[in-house]
């Protein structure tokens, strides 16, 4: 774990020190734009919008990493059987591993993001604690999300290995998927990028939801008036769509770890 | 014990438990009752399905068929409760590398909400040199002893042991065995799971022979023995020449056999009962003894008669 996390802020102060905005044309891959509205814009809004977009790359190397063998790992080492001859559930073993595991990955991407609002202030000399705190709370929510379905995959698989292919592939894929502009507004909501791209926008006024910012200039009535937003583009529609995948995975793999032979 | 009140409460009884993995039938219709306060053996020949009877008994495997009730509880419903009042010594059991000795015991009371001496029950199972050594360097019979030693913790009403002897030297055989006498002279039931025929016949009050997922016999040693109606052995040692004994004795009503073997005449006898006629056939002749000694059939005939003959 040590490693993981010196490597998680390295990376992290790396992208802080590369942070710059996108130029006209370039295809960031993410759904995050820069608004500086006639201002300059500030050194928190560009970094934020620089880890966000690295971030859906590195927060599920991170989660996989660290929970991949939450479960899968100890069958693989037949612990698993010794844990199971004590007075515990099997509820409460994979609700206790999920816990664990979700404070590992949680400090770990937390402490990084802290090491990237040092690496902000060293580089720019100011940094938006508040935006900055709102980016890093919903980062360690996204890697709690992630750590959530990488624990439901290794209950659900007997070897390290599988999970960890069950769960980065996915991850990866979503990565791309989520953010492709070829794909309705609505269907990438389940692609775990677009909500957690969505709240990251509101971390700072500079940073935008590309999708909000579509779904308003198609339904502005000509006299300037907004519709109202579509529910999977506001924050509480994005809050449960991230939710919706462990809930739904980790109940899936409790009632079948419930059953399962040791 | 809190479970059995009256004194007659089994502590396990199996009904027609069934277990199939895929299309292999493991365990097959068994029907085991386990007596309170009793050292119970179950034997088998491996794949017999001795470990996943021992396995649906604390909930690591699920029942295809029947029922399982453990201390007067329904294993499917009361799982986390029977383990709560079962120490358990899984077949290979593994320990936590990262965990010191003293740290298993301590979790094992956690898990179990009981007070635990670490001290005393490391030193019990022949530990406290290594008690805070992580048990990642632990040799096999040392993780052995771990094992053994939590299924101690908190006192527990029934124990399991699952093949309990593997790994072990004569020293840990010894003390296992020791082991196993004082928790039944506790009160509490012993449930051991073995293919090693001498593990059974030295602490073993009654002894279920397991065979392709079926309880094929199950009484006491002594009985199990009379029911196999083997063979005695006499080793007879004459003062005099070999020759003359033997023939006499080939004449002797129940003798099957003479051999001589180590200056020995090896009498087989076909029954233990008639090697006293054996002896007073020699006894009436002029033929003077030095020495001679019965060989009972062990336990190894007895397991070969019921697995063999299926």
């Amino acid at each position: 774990m040590p490693a993981v996390a010196v490597l998680f802020g390295l990376a992290v102060a790396s992208v802080v020190r590369g942070a710059t905005p996108p130029t006209s044309g370039q295809r960031p891959l993410t759904l995050l734009a820069l608004v500086p509205d006639g201002a300059s814009l500030e050194p928190t809004a560009v970094v934020v919008f620089s880890l966000a977009r690295a971030l859906t790359l590195f927060v599920p190397l991170v989660t996989v990493v660290l929970a991949a063998g939450t479960l899968a790992g100890e069958y693989e080492a037949g612990t698993l059987r010794t844990l199971q001859t004590l007075s515990v559930s099997r509820n409460a073993v994979v609700v206790g591993k999920f816990l664990a595991r979700s404070a590992v990955v949680g400090s770990v991407v937390a402490a990084g993001l802290g090491v990237g609002a040092l690496a902000t202030w060293v580089r720019f000399g100011t940094v938006d604690l508040t935006g900055y705190s709102v980016f890093l709370v919903v980062s360690v929510v996204f890697a709690l999300v992630l750590t959530g379905i990488t624990v439901a995959v290794s209950t659900l698989v007997t070897a390290r290995s599988r999970a960890v292919a069950l769960s980065l592939g996915p991850f990866l894929l979503v990565a791309f998927l989520g953010v492709d502009s070829g794909l309705s507004a609505w269907l990438r909501t389940g692609l775990l990028v677009q909500p957690y791209q969505l709240l990251v926008a509101g971390a700072h006024d500079q940073l935008a939801a590309v999708p909000r910012l579509a779904f308003r200039a198609r339904t502005t009535m000509p006299n300037g008036t907004d519709t109202v937003e579509a529910l999977y583009l506001t924050d509480e529609g994005a809050f449960g769509a991230l939710l919706a995948w462990p809930v739904v995975l980790l109940t899936l793999a409790v009632r079948r770890y419930r059953r399962r032979d040791l | 014990m809190s479970y059995t009140a009256d004194g007659h409460t089994p502590a396990v009884v199996a009904d027609n438990f069934t277990k199939q993995f895929g299309t292999v039938t493991a365990v097959d219709g068994l029907e085991l009752t386990v007596p309170a306060g009793s050292v119970y053996g179950l034997l088998g020949p491996n794949g017999a399905g001795k470990s996943t009877t021992i396995d649906a008994l604390v909930g690591l495997v699920q029942p295809t068929e029947g029922t399982i009730r453990v201390l007067g509880m329904d294993v499917r419903a009361s799982a986390v409760d029977i383990r709560r009042k079962t120490g358990i010594l899984p077949d290979g059991f593994t320990p936590y590398e990262q965990l010191t000795g003293r740290e298993h015991l301590e979790l094992a009371g956690r898990a179990n909400g009981v007070d635990v001496h670490t001290g005393d029950v490391l030193a019990r199972v022949g530990l406290t040199d290594a008690a805070d050594r992580t048990a990642g360097g632990y040799s096999r019979g040392m993780c052995q002893r771990l094992g053994l030693a939590m299924a101690l913790v908190g006192q527990p009403d029934l124990l399991v042991l699952d093949e309990p002897g593997a790994g072990l030297d004569p020293h840990g055989i010894e003390l296992l065995r020791r082991i196993v006498r004082e928790e039944r002279a506790r009160g509490a039931t012993v449930l051991l799971s073995t293919h090693q025929l001498a593990q059974v016949e030295a602490v073993c009050d009654v002894v279920g022979i397991v065979d392709e997922g079926q309880l094929v016999a199950e009484d006491d040693v002594e009985t199990l023995r009379r029911t196999v109606g083997a063979e005695a052995t006499l080793r007879i040692r004459p003062t005099g020449p070999l020759e003359p004994a033997g023939d006499l004795l080939t004449d002797v009503d129940g003798v099957a056999e003479v051999t001589v073997a180590d200056d020995a005449l090896v009498v087989r006898c076909v029954d233990e009962q008639r090697t006293a006629g054996v002896i007073a056939a020699l006894e009436r002749s002029d033929v003077a003894l030095e020495s001679y000694e019965k060989a009972l059939p062990g336990l190894e005939q007895v397991f070969g008669a019921y697995t063999d003959e299926r």
